[in-house]
């Protein structure tokens, strides 16, 4: 199992809420995380589930009516919650980056590459001249693979394709060299052929330069294949925590079983046509949760202690959490 | 070595598999609920709720005038010349003693009348000429554009100026001169409108049934547009009263004994230092009538908004 | 971008023309003989009989428009009824006092107009942008003859602080360069605003500060640049507006302009000044509106360089 013991990345209790018109609504209910030195940490969710507002939780990047309301945050063991403006400016796209999920719109259409990848450099290292900053980004961007780095300095992101803007985007994240870099749905809004150069290039990335990563994803495919430990979260809440082949081998949690079970796969077995499965029931609306288990209305494990209390997060041996009262347990599987 | 589960990799998306049963069905908004959440996000807005009471209050006096005037507005008392605001002449007089509230509040007659028809006449001729342009397209298109992008670029002001010469000054021939001025910009709007909507499938629908043209424009483009020409309406309003009062106040608008707002401040300019009450106030009236529609067509504007922008 | 620019002139050129001859019709095609127009006028007999010669009256309408434009390329605008001069004379001792005023008016709009859009964007719903928006709705909602007026009485007639009217030196623009503004700046005040509240709304600002950067510098680096782009097209359409609150700012403060000369021109039933003063004008809106297009082509490089995907 990768990871040092020291943590790098320390959630506890996080909490965000968000005060809208209609009502608050916790999108982070006290969420805990941890993520090891030189680890890919996953944090897998539908939409909706506050796994991008935890990561901008983590670099005070929520966007008003949001607003952190309790929890710490330690990076390096120091609680980022307390940090000034100051101390956070520091923090970001320095000792810890975040890419985004829409490369198209994440560059700013009037000024180049070069000037948006030098500024990621100046801005935290004063004592670099522009000379230097130039042959530095042009270093960064020929290790994200990107051809003919010093004419794309010129270049205006309109004039780059989708993948080449994110890899212009991990080029800004990384040219710092973060100790942590938060990847939110990087792939997502990818062709199948460029998600895989990039998430290669990620982890590529990651063991050359040390950095650990936090994935944030939907898509338990880009999981597998790249990340060592696994969260999942549920309607603000983590269920369930554990190595990626241990999550894969054994879910315990309902929800994560349900997840697994609607990958549509090949029928081995021609004549008998399996339905495609899916979760029944919809994506809950996070003003108004149930009380008790917040999976509850959807779960086919459900029993009637589900309904009135929410559950723990249980050790389940091996560095396994779950959060359910009644497990999967091995009969019950598939 | 790694295990991968890569033949996960193009399948897996968990919102497919969280979507569960289909979604419910979209509420198709009726005409009536739309108009009524229009009227609700309205009301919210205390500036847009003012502007609408002040607009109102306006129409009864301007309807009403004689009930709420003072005095005669026409009548002339060279005893009473320019007496200071008092308890009978709550404005004072101007230079013919004639007490200046009341020919403001018959001068909200001309004002409105200034202010409504022409954007009335200018906003139908617009609406037609948007239409057919942005429907049939192709040169009818091309000239219409052309012509709207002419008077468009004329300043507004100058081109009403020139009319005015033509027609000769009085107020009848103001309608006229704002009417030619005012059509470019809603036959724009429309037109864009138009062209969005031309390649939509209910308007290929009603071709293929065989609807006429026109049925189609009115009954399927037109109402669509209906929203921001709603809003269009109430902000061009204070334009034309300004531009009335302009007009008056360079001679070359509404000609003496009538009460327009612009006429009597134009009038009371060479008695400013002793008298300013003759050449102010009417101006205070002009001010508070624009920032009424103003407020109105904001607030209009704001409330349509989600639907303008769909 | 080079190629941008030549069409742009290029449909620009017929404008103008259709512009010109739209005036022209408007003001030679009246109701009625011209010349028992002006006779009605009590204008002098030999100007009556000059003119009945020149004008040429039983020519077509078209033929007396070329013949008219033909004139306006060698700088010959006519002969103006009244007052005996070349139009063009008339409208060149003009036009600096109108260019002046309107630049003046120009620059107050800008320099109050968007430091007041900026920080009423940033203090969204604070006191600032408060009265900033305020200040701007009252711009736009008062008639400029009237703050014309309010003017002259508080700070001349009352204050004596301000000279009344004319323009013998700078300090007789004052008044007359911000009641013009005013209006201006409102509307650009409301557009900063808006437009830098929607571009803060986007991406790429959530970059520029996932990067690390001082708000500050978010703002007046990243968003502004993108924000003021709509904000520059409207500064250069403004001259049309700008133009016409002109006519009646010189006519308020006693200002000679093209404005005054115009209506002057109305006032006294004299075509050709009123038709090459209008001309003029709109020589200036137009080349207003091709200095705002090239503009926008300029500073978004999106129509500089235009979009070539390079993979």
């Amino acid at each position: 199992m990768a990871g040092g013991s020291a943590s790098l990345l320390e959630i506890r209790d996080l909490r965000t809420s968000f005060f809208t018109k209609r009502g608050v609504v916790p999108a982070v209910d006290s969420v805990s995380l941890r993520v090891g030195q030189g680890e890919i940490v996953g944090l897998v969710g539908e939409s909706g589930c506050g796994k991008s507002v935890t990561s901008l939780s983590v670099l005070g990047l929520v966007a008003s009516p949001g607003k952190i309301i309790g929890g710490h945050i330690l990076y390096h063991g120091e609680d980022v919650l307390g940090f000034s403006a100051a101390r956070m400016r520091e923090l970001r796209g320095n000792k810890v980056s975040m890419i985004f999920q829409e490369p198209m719109t994440s560059l700013n259409p009037v000024y180049t590459i070069g000037k948006q990848v030098t500024e990621a450099l100046r801005s935290h290292d004063r004592m670099v001249g522009s000379k230097e900053a130039r042959l530095r980004a042009v270093e960064m961007l020929a290790r994200v693979g990107i051809s003919e780095p010093e004419s794309r300095l010129e270049a205006y992101p309109h004039q780059l394709s989708g993948g080449l803007r994110q890899r212009v985007m991990i080029a800004m994240a990384l040219i710092c060299k973060p100790g942590l870099l938060i990847a939110d749905e990087p792939t997502t809004a990818l062709d199948v052929t460029i998600e895989a150069q990039i998430l290669t290039l990620m982890r590529q990335l990651q063991r050359e330069i040390g950095s650990s990563i936090v994935l944030i994803t939907h898509n338990l495919g880009v999981v597998a294949e790249t990340c060592d430990r696994v969260y999942v979260m549920y309607a603000g809440r983590i269920v369930e925590e554990a190595d990626v082949f241990e999550l894969f081998d054994r879910p315990l949690h309902p929800y994560t079983n349900g997840l697994l079970r609607s990958i549509p796969r090949k029928n081995e077995d021609e004549s008998a046509p399996r339905r495609l499965y899916s979760i029944k029931g919809n994506v809950p609306d996070m003003a108004r949760l149930p009380a008790g288990c917040k999976f509850a209305p959807r779960c086919e494990r459900c029993v009637e202690a589900c309904t009135r209390a929410e559950p723990e997060l249980v050790d389940s041996g091996n560095g396994h959490f779950v959060r359910c009262f009644r497990p999967m347990s091995d009969e019950v599987k598939r | 070595m790694r295990t991968k589960h890569t033949s996960l990799l193009a399948t897996a998306n968990m919102d497919e598999a969280a979507a569960g049963s289909p979604p419910q069905e979209m509420d198709v908004l009726e005409k009536d609920s739309f108009w009524r959440s229009v009227a609700l996000s309205f009301i919210k807005n205390k500036l847009a709720l003012v502007g609408l009471i002040v607009v109102i209050l306006l129409v009864v006096l301007a309807i009403f005038a004689p009930a709420f005037a003072p005095h005669d507005p026409y009548k002339v008392d060279l005893n009473q010349q320019f007496k200071a605001p008092s308890t009978t002449y709550l404005v004072g007089t101007d230079m013919f003693g004639r007490d200046v509230l009341s020919r403001i509040i018959y001068g909200t007659r001309i004002s409105l009348l200034v202010g409504i028809v022409p954007t009335v006449i200018s906003m139908g001729i617009g609406i037609i000429l948007g239409l057919i342009a942005g429907y049939y397209g192709g040169k009818i298109d091309f000239g219409l554009m052309i012509v709207s992008d002419m008077v468009l670029s004329f300043p507004s002001l100058l081109l009403a100026m020139v009319v005015m010469y033509s027609l000769g000054a009085n107020l009848l021939n103001i309608f006229i001169a704002l009417s030619v001025v005012g059509w470019a910009g809603t036959a724009r709007v429309v037109r864009s409108q138009t062209l969005s909507l031309k390649n939509k499938e209910f308007v290929e629908a009603s071709k293929a049934i065989g609807t006429r043209n026109s049925k189609i424009m009115l009954g399927h483009v037109f109402p669509n547009c209906v929203p921001q020409l709603l809003v269009l309406f109430t902000l061009n309003i204070p334009g034309s009263i300004l531009s009335e009062a302009s007009l008056s106040f360079l001679g070359i608008g509404a000609q003496p004994p009538a009460s327009s707002w612009g006429l009597m401040v134009s009038n009371g300019r060479e008695y400013l230092f002793n008298a300013p009450w003759v050449a102010i106030s009417p101006g205070v009236a002009i001010l508070i009538t624009v920032l009424a529609f103003n407020f109105l067509g904001d607030g209009l504007r704001d409330a349509l908004d989600p639907y303008l922008k769909s | 971008m080079k190629r941008y620019v030549f069409k742009k002139i290029l449909v620009t050129v017929p404008i103008m023309i259709g512009m010109v001859f739209i005036t022209f019709i408007l003001l030679n095609v009246v109701p009625g003989d011209p010349i028992t127009l002006m006779m009605r006028e009590h204008i002098s007999p030999d100007v009556v009989a000059r003119v009945k010669g020149q004008m040429h009256l039983d020519d077509p309408v078209l033929l007396r428009f070329l013949r008219y434009l033909g004139g306006i390329l060698h700088g010959d605008f006519g002969i103006s009824y009244k007052l005996n001069r070349p139009v063009s004379y008339l409208l060149a001792s003009a036009f600096p006092n109108t260019l002046v005023l309107t630049l003046a008016a120009a620059l107050i709009s800008w320099i109050i107009g968007i430091p007041a859009g900026i920080l009423s964007a940033v203090r969204r719903y604070s006191f600032v942008d408060n009265f900033f928006m305020t200040f701007s709705l009252l711009g736009v909602s008062m008639p400029v003859f009237w703050s014309g007026l309010l003017f002259q009485y508080i700070f001349s007639l009352k204050l004596g602080l301000l000279p009344v009217a004319g323009l013998n030196g700078p300090l007789y623009l004052i008044m007359p360069a911000i009641v013009l503004g005013w209006s201006s700046a409102g509307t650009i005040a409301r557009l900063t605003r808006s437009s830098l509240l929607e571009v803060m709304r986007n991406d790429y600002i959530r970059t520029a500060r996932a990067k690390g950067l001082h708000e500050i510098r978010v703002i007046m680096n990243h968003a502004l640049k993108n924000s003021l782009l709509p904000v520059v097209t409207v500064m250069a359409l403004q001259v049309a507006g700008l133009l016409s609150g002109a006519v009646i700012t010189e006519s308020v403060f006693a200002i000679p302009g093209i404005g005054r000369v115009a209506v002057n021109a109305i006032q006294n039933r004299d075509m050709p000044l009123l038709q090459g003063s209008v001309v003029l004008t709109t020589f200036l809106v137009v080349a207003g509106n091709l200095v705002a297009d090239i503009l926008y082509a300029y500073l978004d490089p999106r129509i500089k360089y235009g979009a070539t995907e390079a993979k």
